[in-house]
């Protein structure tokens, strides 16, 4: 398996930390297409975020290489120019390779014959492409030193496989093959499988043969002997069929093995190009922060579930309205509790806190600078969200079934250390029954580990969740304060 | 001793064979292994499969079973291709594969990562005096031959103007290079695609001549092994296959999100299980509603009735496949289940052919005498749209008298049709239900059902409630 090589992760990728519905949700769909206007990069960076890295390793692991490509800011258009460029020799590579094993299909055998040649060559000339586009790199990251781990990273895998006299060596059988031809090339060796048949057949140098046609002369026993257990025999003639199936099935194996070593890397390096495009679009987003005009900060990362913000802003707003006219937020949520309900009338600002809170979890934890004078947050292995919507027109459920089903496919993704955003549920029954039944989710959650959000304008709540659940409560003008506390334990 | 088998014991009797044809099982799962499958066990043998289809679930045991199947198999494919041999080369191969197989066949058999009443059988046959002593001899002649067979295996030629052959000098070819330079660059070495072509009589020849001593001694080393004495295991493969394709099938399943569970096996006469699939319409759409299935010795008959395409067919054939399964000892695909050990599970289903002997409805009374005529008690009859070609009052009357038929046998059953009137009679019945537009909601449940809270009930129906939850244990990585 090869090595991958990461620039945006320091483990192993955590698949799905955020789903695309949570995107919506919390309209970053919306807030991408204000900074940033290439699709491509703006795919790259949506995808980005929904696989963010769940540990204060990994967050700190991007942040450093985000702020080295602020200080270099050239240096990342061109080392994307040349992942472009070696994604763009794999589609060749792959594409060729394709339509020579389409031409073979439709051909006899002399296509066969000749197809096998073709392939040879075109993998040899590619991996001979590839391992100069490598030492082309390894120029361009020499001149540079980082402060982050993943850019020093690799600069040394490059310069390990660039400076390697392997590298060199693999260069020069390249070279000899890339204009391959069938003269000259009929030694084999050959291997029987445990069946008895030809399992492998690989070209050999000539040089290797030690053919002796002349009829064999009296000699002494000794040298008889030792010649008996040495010596080769003259085979008779194997037919022109065997010939070719060796010929073609000794070039295809060598071929392939180019082609092994050649996947190999592109493996290795074909997705730090997609990488990198979050960079860019991280790095027009940073200069979209600076242009507004308001202060922000790297947050402080660390492990304990909490979430603490002074002045922070919603995003949205920000980009959609000027800065003076968005109040800012100032909130902590207790590591210990983990579990807060907003209360709040319909347009207090419920759901811009909801939105405020769950955007500058995802865009601290994608290691990325955010819109408030300071803020510390705790990584989460899974967000998750769920928003209270229209009745869907699907048989056989009403609306607050609805809810609950969603709800179930929401527990089938649960793992200790999920943050749950909760935005008006159980809603749609009467408020008493909806309470008492969230209510049961709720407490749920916090015996799992799992955190959670709710706003909610359902004052039942407060009869049935637990003490140590934080309560507030919107208040005039958009600002957020304590609520009164009736817990029942 | 007798030869164990991975069956533990076979089923009671062969399945009718409409029932294949009548539940689509042939879809669902592959035919090779339904002979197995529908012939229902005896409590103590779904036990058994039961616990061996659980120990598959650890990833280990699993693929120690494979491995084992695909051994079987190659042992199996290789004695085919040493009788067809007919060249002196491959047939000395051969030979000596067919005793490294069984070696690698007895080894595994021996050796499953997890014990269970069906694999301590397995072990203690194969593990015996006789097994252990045929065992050493093979190992001790096939790690005698393993020297001469791979020296006589590889080989340089030579095509050039004259052909030529001779002993492989160790020189590396040129994919050996490029392996090596790759290996310096931290790519793992993989081994090239094997090919497979077959040797011709010059080569073989030529090579008989070149190693002539070498394969005089490899021969006299496989001798003494006959080729019907390495096949005695090959009998599992298929045993081995119904258990690795019911638990793909069942994975496949569980990887939908459907949940899947082994019943507790019943001393008493019933038939339940919770939040039952159709594994048929799961393989055709993604959304199926599950059903309730509640049978026993004070309700052993019902009466399922309901709009056309309202899901009673698939009701049906959800209870049906599903007790097939558990009678094989595979899991069944619902939450819950408990499942009396029926002797027979029968079905009556429309068919299609021509009625050239006598009509429809006579053909359909003929199937019915015949179910009922073999008088096996813990029977479980399926009928479905039975008597639909006569007319109302005809067809209800009938549809009653097998009712009535079913409960003087004392058999289990459940008939689908379209007579309304029969649920007037007094015998339990079910409904497809719809709503109030007529919608078709695929619910079946019992006729005059009482009603209880709204949200406690959906809560509960999604295992959200408070008593669920507590149940569900918390949250695991």
């Amino acid at each position: 398996m090869t090595e991958r090589l990461s620039l945006l992760h320091k483990e192993e990728i955590s698949v799905g930390t955020v789903g695309e519905e949570t995107l919506y949700r919390l309209s970053l769909d919306k807030i991408l297409a204000y900074f940033c206007r290439d699709v491509r990069d703006s795919a790259a960076f949506a995808e980005t975020i929904c696989h963010l890295p769940c540990t204060v390793d990994g967050v700190l692991y991007r942040r450093t290489i985000l702020q080295d490509f602020l200080e270099h800011s050239a240096l990342l258009q061109t080392l994307y120019e040349y992942f472009e460029k070696l994604s763009r020799y794999h589609e060749e590579y792959e594409r060729e390779r394709r339509e020579i094993y389409r031409t073979q299909r439709a051909g006899g055998q002399g296509q066969s014959f000749a197809g096998a040649g073709s392939l040879l060559s075109m993998s040899a000339l590619t991996l001979k492409r590839l391992l100069l586009l490598l030492g082309a790199l390894d120029d361009l990251l020499g001149c540079c030193s980082f402060s982050s781990e993943g850019l020093r990273n690799l600069q040394a895998d490059i310069r390990r496989i660039a400076g390697s006299e392997d590298t060199n060596a693999l260069l020069a059988l390249c070279t000899k093959f890339e204009r391959y031809t069938t003269v000259g090339q009929l030694d084999f060796r050959l291997v029987l499988t445990a069946s008895g048949r030809i399992g492998a057949c690989d070209l050999i140098p000539h040089n290797a043969i030690h053919a002796d046609f002349l009829p064999k002369k009296k000699k002494s026993f000794f040298k008889k002997q030792e010649e008996k257990r040495n010596a080769g025999v003259v085979l008779d003639p194997v037919g022109v069929k065997l010939q070719e199936e060796m010929y073609v099935s000794s070039v295809v194996r060598l071929a392939a093995r180019f082609g092994e070593i050649a996947r190999f890397l592109f493996d290795k390096y074909k997705h730090l190009g997609r990488e990198l495009l979050f960079y860019k679009a991280a790095l027009q987003y940073c200069y979209r922060l600076q242009n507004l005009g308001v202060t922000t900060c790297f947050p402080m990362v660390a492990a304990g579930g909490g979430f603490s913000c002074e002045s922070a802003y919603d995003l949205l707003l920000l980009l959609t309205t000027s800065p003076a006219a968005v109040v800012p937020y100032s909130v902590t949520i207790d590591g210990d509790a983990g579990s807060t309900i907003l209360f709040g009338d319909n347009s207090s600002g419920k759901t811009t806190f909801l939105r405020t809170v769950g955007v500058l979890q995802i865009l601290a934890q994608a290691g990325l600078p955010v819109p408030a004078e300071q803020m510390t947050f705790s990584p989460c292995s899974l967000l998750l969200s769920y928003y209270a919507e229209a009745e869907k027109a699907e048989q056989g459920a009403g609306r607050f079934e609805q809810e609950v089903r969603e709800f179930r496919a929401m527990f089938d993704l649960l793992v200790p250390g999920a943050l749950v955003l909760l935005n008006e549920p159980f809603q749609s029954t009467s408020y008493d029954e909806g309470a008492k039944g969230l209510s049961d989710i709720l407490e749920y959650f916090s015996a799992s580990g799992i955190r959670w959000i709710l706003v909610s304008h359902m004052h039942q709540l407060k009869k049935h969740v637990r003490r140590d659940v934080q309560l507030l409560q919107t208040a005039a003008g958009y600002k957020i304060r304590k609520a009164a506390c009736e817990a029942k334990k | 001793m007798n030869k164990p088998s991975f069956l533990y014991a076979a089923g009671k009797q062969r399945a009718d064979t409409a029932l294949v044809e009548d539940l689509h099982l042939g879809d669902i799962l592959p035919k090779k292994i339904l002979p197995i499958l529908t012939r229902p066990c005896d409590k103590q043998t779904i036990l058994y499969r039961q616990n061996f289809f659980r120990a598959m679930e650890a990833d280990a045991f699993y693929s120690h079973t494979v491995k084992l199947l695909n051994a079987l198999r190659a042992l199996a494919s290789e004695r085919y291709h040493w009788s067809e041999a007919e060249l002196h080369i491959p047939r000395s191969l051969l030979h000596l594969n067919l005793l490294r197989l069984y070696l690698d066949v007895v080894r595994l058999l021996c050796a499953f990562p997890q014990e269970n009443e069906i694999t301590a059988a397995i072990t203690t046959y194969w593990g015996d005096d006789a097994h252990r002593t045929l065992y050493a001899k093979i190992e001790q002649a096939a790690c005698a031959a393993e020297p001469l067979a791979k020296r006589i295996s590889t080989f340089d030629v030579s095509l050039m103007d004259r052909a030529w052959m001779q002993p492989d000098d160790g020189g590396r070819s040129y994919g050996e290079m490029l392996a090596a330079y790759a290996t310096g660059l931290g790519m793992p070495s993989a081994p090239g695609k094997e090919q497979g072509v077959c040797l011709n009589l010059s080569m073989s020849s030529a090579l008989s001549v070149m190693y002539r001593e070498e394969l005089a001694a490899l021969d006299a080393r496989l001798a003494p092994f006959a080729s019907e004495m390495l096949c005695e295991p090959i009998g599992y493969a298929e045993e081995l296959d119904f258990y690795v394709q019911m638990h793909k099938f069942m994975r496949a399943i569980e990887q939908k999100g459907i949940h899947t569970c082994f019943p507790a096996v019943s001393d008493h006469r019933q038939y339940r299980a919770e939040q039952v699939y159709d594994p048929y319409l799961l393989q055709k759409q993604a959304e199926v509603v599950p059903n309730d299935i509640a049978f026993d010795e004070g309700e052993p008959f019902f009466f399922l009735i309901g709009a056309n395409s309202g899901g009673k067919t698939t009701y049906l054939r959800g209870a049906a496949l599903n007790l097939v399964f558990a009678l094989g000892g595979c899991k069944m695909l619902a939450a819950r289940a408990s499942v009396y050990c029926f002797d027979r599970i029968c079905t009556h289903f429309p068919k299609d052919e021509r009625f050239e002997q006598m009509g429809r409805l006579e053909e359909e009374k003929r199937r019915f005498d015949e179910i009922v005529c073999a008088g096996v008690r813990d029977s479980f009859v399926f009928l479905n749209e039975a008597y639909s070609g006569a007319n109302d009052t005809v067809g209800a009357a009938l549809a009653l008298k097998t009712a009535e038929t079913l409960r003087d046998k004392q058999m289990f059953g459940l008939f689908v049709t379209h007579f309304q009137e029969v649920c007037r009679k007094g015998i339990p019945t079910l409904q497809a239900m719809v709503d109030g537009e007529n919608n078709r909601l695929y619910k079946v449940q019992r006729l005059h059902s009482g009603a209880s809270s709204y949200v406690e009930d959906i809560l509960k129906k999604y295992d959200l409630d408070a008593d669920s939850l507590r149940a569900r244990g918390n949250v695991h990585d």
